[in-house]
């Protein structure tokens, strides 16, 4: 269920009266657009032309003129052995934080919008929010301070109590689910933030109009609240979508680092592309790499953003990016 | 709330037990965080993290604080903040706003227009060389400018303006009202919780940037606070790298450097002011102005 | 990404040195100078201003001495032990600026910081940001710059610039030509790997009453008696750099017979199975002697419950020696171990157990006569030039290290900075610490980044004996067999995509063999697959041709070496080693 969007028939005015009327309009909206358009070419268009590296060979004297070799470029990813292997994982990964990230975020944010106790909503949120700011070396100290097998404070108590201690950074397998889990820690303060934004502008008299019908507190946020987060929902992943690509170079440096035992299940394009150019500045390898982590991803919100389209327009609705 | 089922209160206890879960699962880290920044750099090592210092000390934060670079950098940073989320908050709501409005032909296309950013750049050497060309070096500007246009937010500004009522819309347009008009009047004011959680974001996006700093200022004698910072621990770093080098007589005495905790105190350092503007802008997101007070 | 890699990749590189005898050596090379001897008279100074001879090029010295100065600019890739901060280093710009000037060179200095080295670094070529010089290295991102025509060659400018020359020797520089080009200032110094030793709890050891070890079989004993005695201490600590596979040398019936050469670093997963056979002949690491034997002891010691079981998450702010300074473990793999257990590493540990005392040993033993090694010429070290700037400028900033060269005084002034302010002058090339200055933010620069050879920088007055004796060692070509193919260079541009996938591979699958976490002979099977899988054999191949080729055209000077190379063997089996064996009866027969 969606507001009701009843869009009425303007009042009928002169024809020309309403061309100048949409005119003028028209042009203030271009006003509006033009400044951040102009911004945005300049920040992000004209860098493009740096593209062309991908297909050369770079040479210092003639820069960005270098001779043209065409895709040997993209070997280096390519005709990696582990190809394979660097792909599923990207994929895998991002998959699976998207959809941790969302159902947590999105939950927590129904939860704390049901929590009347103002103190205590505050509260919450407030601290919830902290783990955005720690930095993923520090939040990898910790875990390391925690889970190390010879240090940590699991273990040393483990073994203190006279008991097998666990060795948590020999099994590839148990890792998806702890990085998962830590971005959805990190994160679920921040996301649900954008998802509370939505759930605070929602006019009560919708639901104490479903209230009186007699509609549980679980019924109304089926039926009023979880339909009007939709739109945010489908527009968050549709952006995430596009950089499915990109494992997070950030994340995966800080927490896996050398631990070669973990890498079958989080090793990476990025993280390996990294390891594999780490004394190298071939800058149109690197380009390479980027493009093809850009094109792939670009191909999947394309079709992601098409189906969205068709779908949503079948209920009346357009939540498609473009 | 009127009638009180069993149920409901069943699914209320639950929400408080899941909250108050989570935010623990959320707490007790960044309070570790916060005790190990104030203990004592050989008591962390030798016991790990505590729930307690064992040796309560303030030597990271003598460390993180020392010199005036702090202070200036603390005062280029605000600057900075300031500044950036103003002007980024009025260009993406504009931006916004006119790929919201329905009658506006070239929205979609526009609105790929800025997509494309997202996925695809040219590089850093291009990036780089855009940015000195344009004046964006060696100068306070070169903070601001790069990050005055996101796309994310762009996407969800418009996204909640999307889905504001169309019939209050049409109706002020009825009314007589111009674009400009609703935007400011009616606009703006609905969307007070998006445009707060949007200007956090990107106030703490300006506040935690390092990166400008980093690549395009070069000469300049101004740092803003988080380059001072990376500049400890890259200091500690290369100490401790120049240590173990083949040739090297490094006498310094690494274990008098608090080099665990000043990695907590950087965080806690940081994000200080963060969380003391934070319960002020807070209020917007959690109690927002609502259509009803619109309406009403 | 992290800084770690750099340090990480540098030690990675001089510990395979060390592990499959990557050294090198020429005989025709004159001996480097240990420190504390024949620093240049102060007096050479006035060498720097005399007019170069007469070339082709512009000379340095004719430009105008009034005026406006001439700016140069150095990149600082902060993060090689010199603060970061302006306030540490703009004083001694000055002060180097002023003397240049009072002395005719009318040259301004000046720093470029960078906070981020290790991505800013490369991008200030390509995108033609102005500085004169930088430092760079093979380990580091010379190859590729020079790869792609970033870096100005120097050769033909060398004979202008008589201080650099005699400061770095004319053999150095000989030895430095990379693909027919000098394209940097190397730094020289040490001459032979002394690398890879080990630290160990002193204070234990006479607790236990037993001799200092000599070799990782007396260490053996100690790790046994501290596993029997302590309880809640691991024996040997390691981290994903300073581990069991770190080191090299005699171990059990171990020693080693070949000398393995891997030219300019540049094959990865194999090597130069003997620099002292003819025809030399590339191997997959698998293949090469006593590949595994570093493995198979760190499987060994790991299974024996000898090392700690997190050695590959240690990282960042938590490196092994967070273990050894607390008590944690009693001794750990380091390099030039004897010289700085004492010198840097006993602070670190008498500040959490103040009876405790550090000591270390080079476990190679070369020292001892257990091992010959080839010694090195080839640098790790250089300052580069920007070759998208004019020539003018090169020669400005070859004409300061001409002139910084000229003097030990200047050598000082920018090694030190202000001698009372920063340091305190001593003699005999020593200098000390001014107590209250903070060690963090005063101003140094390390001679192995700095372009300074290293016999010119003075050495701590706390340097024990211990450290002088290695530092003369390891300085002293003497001790090392010349290394014949110490010239040829590969050209690793025509299998780049390969050698990156051979670098991933290796890492992934070098490490857990090198901590002792996986059988050997699993392990090693599944090293070689990944490597045959990056297409090792083929890079291999193109390598071999080119060595091939490279004997072929300088085959007169290649058997020359050669033949110095084996005498020198003969020489030091038939007495160092034979005194070695006499002393060490249980080895005999193995080398």
């Amino acid at each position: 269920m969606a507001l009701p969007l009843k869009i009425r028939q303007p009042a009928k005015r002169s024809a020309a009266r309403e061309l100048l009327r949409n005119l003028i309009n028209y042009k203030l909206l271009l006003a509006l657009a033009i400044p951040g358009l102009l911004l945005i070419f300049m920040l992000n268009y004209v860098p493009m032309f740096g593209i062309v590296i991908a297909f050369e060979d770079f040479r210092a004297e003639s820069g960005f003129l270098s001779p043209f070799i065409g895709l040997k470029n993209f070997e280096l990813l390519f005709s990696s052995p582990v190809v394979g292997r660097l792909v599923a994982n990207t994929i895998g990964l991002n998959a699976l934080f998207i959809t941790c990230e969302t159902i947590v975020s999105v939950s927590i944010a129904l939860i704390i919008n049901e929590i009347g106790h103002r103190f205590l909503r505050r509260m919450y949120q407030s601290i919830m929010f902290l783990p955005f700011f720690m930095s993923w070396a520090v939040v990898s100290m910790l875990l390391f301070g925690w889970f190390d097998y010879e240090v940590g404070l699991l273990n040393t108590t483990l073994r203190s109590a006279g008991l097998e201690r666990i060795s948590f950074y020999d099994d590839p397998n148990i890792w998806p689910g702890i990085l998962a889990f830590l971005r959805v820690w990190k994160s679920t303060g921040s996301g649900c933030i954008l998802y509370l934004a939505v759930l605070v502008g929602i006019d009560p008299q919708l639901y104490e109009a479903a209230a009186i019908d007699g509609a549980s507190r679980l019924q109304r946020i089926r039926q009023i609240s979880l339909p009007l987060l939709v739109p945010t929902i489908i527009l968050l992943t549709l952006l995430s979508i596009g950089r499915i690509f990109y494992g997070d170079y950030g994340m995966i440096y800080a927490i896996i680092g050398s631990s070669a035992a973990l890498w079958p299940t989080t090793d990476v394009i990025d993280t390996y592309i990294i390891r594999a150019l780490q004394s190298t500045t071939n800058f149109g390898m690197s380009t390479a790499v980027g493009l093809s982590q850009s094109v792939l991803g670009f191909i999947c919100v394309f079709g992601s953003n098409w189906i969205t389209k068709k779908w949503s327009q079948r209920r009346g609705e357009d939540y498609s990016l473009f | 709330m009127i009638n009180r089922t069993l149920s409901d209160r069943i699914f209320s206890a639950f929400n408080y037990i899941v909250a108050t879960l989570f935010t623990l699962i959320c707490f007790i880290p960044f309070y570790t965080m916060v005790i190990a920044s104030v203990t004592e750099k050989r008591a962390l090592i030798r016991f790990g993290y505590q729930f307690w210092p064992s040796q309560f000390t303030l030597e990271a934060y003598q460390w993180v604080l020392r010199g005036q670079a702090v202070l200036t950098g603390y005062a280029v940073t605000v600057f900075v903040t300031l500044t950036g989320t103003l002007l980024s908050l009025t260009l993406m709501c504009a931006l916004a706003y006119a790929m919201s409005n329905k009658k506006f032909k070239p929205r979609n296309p526009i609105a790929f227009y800025v997509y494309f950013t997202m996925i695809f750049s040219g590089g850093i050497i291009p990036w780089f060389i855009t940015m000195r060309a344009v004046g964006l070096y060696d100068n306070i500007w070169a903070l601001i400018v790069p990050m005055l246009m996101n796309p994310w937010w762009i996407f969800v500004l418009r996204n909640y303006f999307n889905n504001l009522p169309t019939e209050i819309l049409e109706s002020a347009r009825i009314d007589g009202a111009s674009d400009l008009q609703i935007l400011t009047r009616i606009v703006l004011p609905l969307s007070t919780p998006v445009l707060a959680t949007t200007a956090l974001f990107v106030s703490v996006a300006y506040w935690n940037d390092w990166w400008h700093g980093v690549m395009l200022l070069d000469f300049a004698d101004f740092r803003p606070l988080q380059v001072i910072i990376l500049r400890i621990i890259n200091n500690i770093r290369a100490i401790r790298e120049a240590m173990s080098v083949p040739g090297s007589t490094i006498t310094i005495d690494m274990s008098q450097i608090p080099a665990l905790s000043i990695r907590m105190a950087i965080v806690v350092v940081t994000i200080g002011p963060i969380i003391l503007v934070y319960p002020f802008v807070q209020r917007y997101f959690i109690h927002g102005l609502t259509l009803g007070a619109i309406k009403g | 990404m992290s800084r770690k890699i750099t340090r990480r990749q540098m030690l990675y590189v001089i510990g395979m040195g060390t592990a499959t005898g990557l050294v090198s050596a020429c005989q025709s090379a004159t001996p480097t100078m240990a420190p504390a001897t024949q620093p240049p008279a102060a007096t050479e100074a006035a060498g720097a201003t005399e007019a170069p001879k007469a070339t082709e090029a512009p000379q340095p010295t004719e430009a105008p001495k009034t005026g406006e100065p001439k700016v140069i600019t150095y990149v600082d890739s902060a993060g090689f032990g010199s603060p970061p901060y302006r306030e540490s280093q703009d004083p001694i710009a000055k002060a180097l600026s002023e003397k240049m000037q009072s002395e005719g060179i009318n040259l301004e200095f000046r720093v470029m910081l960078l906070d981020n080295p290790k991505e800013k670094y490369p991008i200030l070529y390509a995108s033609g940001t102005p500085f004169t010089w930088a430092f760079d290295a093979p380990w580091y991102f010379m190859n590729s710059l020079r790869d792609q025509g970033h870096l100005r060659p120097l050769e033909t400018y060398m004979d202008q610039y008589p201080n650099i020359v005699k400061a770095i020797s004319q053999d150095v520089i000989d030895f430095n030509y990379q693909l027919g080009h000098l394209y940097g200032l190397p730094t020289g110094f040490y001459v032979g790997g002394g690398a890879s030793g080990v630290v160990y709890r002193k204070d234990l050891l006479d607790k236990y009453g037993m001799p200092e070890p000599k070799n990782l079989d007396d260490l053996e004993l100690f790790l046994a008696e501290v596993q029997k005695t302590e309880k809640d201490m691991i024996p040997f600590g390691a981290d994903d750099t300073f581990n069991v596979g770190y080191m090299s040398g005699p171990w059990r019936k171990w020693l080693p017979k070949k000398h393995g050469y891997n030219p300019g670093g540049a094959m990865v997963g194999g090597g130069i199975d003997d620099g002292l056979t003819n025809p030399p002949k590339y191997l997959g690491s698998e293949d090469l002697e006593g590949a595994t034997v570093a493995y198979e002891r760190a499987r060994d010691w790991y299974e024996k419950g000898w090392v700690n079981k997190n050695v590959l998450q240690l990282k960042v702010e938590q490196t092994v020696e967070e273990l050894f300074n607390p008590g944690k473990c009693a001794a750990l793999a380091y390099n030039e171990a004897a010289m700085k257990a004492e010198l840097t590493i006993q602070p670190g540990l008498q500040s959490f157990i103040p009876e405790g005392k550090a000591a270390g040993f080079a476990v190679e033993g070369p020292m001892e006569g257990a091992t010959i090694q080839f010694s090195i010429l080839k640098q790790w070290n250089f300052q580069v030039f920007n070759s998208h700037m004019p020539e003018e400028d090169t020669l400005a900033g070859l004409q300061f290290f001409n002139w910084l060269l000229g003097s030990q005084d200047n050598i000082d002034l920018y090694l030190f900075g202000i001698d009372g302010t920063n340091y305190k002058k001593l003699p005999d090339m020593k200098y000390a610490d001014i107590e209250g200055v903070d060690g963090t933010t005063n101003y140094r620069r390390r001679w192995y980044v700095a372009g300074v050879p290293g016999q010119f920088e003075r050495v701590p007055e706390q340097a024990t004996e211990n450290f002088m004796k290695t530092l003369a060692y390891i300085t002293d070509l003497n001790n090392y067999m010349p290394n014949p193919l110490e010239k040829f260079e590969p050209e690793r541009k025509v299998k780049e995509a390969e050698l990156a996938q051979l670098t991933a591979a290796s890492k992934e699958f070098s490490l857990p063999l090198a901590a002792g976490q996986v059988d050997v002979k699993e392990g090693m099977d599944k090293l070689t697959k990944a490597l045959k899988d990056a297409k090792r054999d083929d890079v291999m191949a193109e390598f071999q041709t080119q060595l091939d080729k490279w004997i072929g055209d300088n085959k007169s000077e290649y058997e020359a070496t050669l033949k110095k190379a084996q005498t020198k063997y003969e020489d030091w089996k038939n007495t160092k080693f034979a005194e070695y064996i006499k002393a060490h009866p249980e080895k005999a027969g193995t080398a």
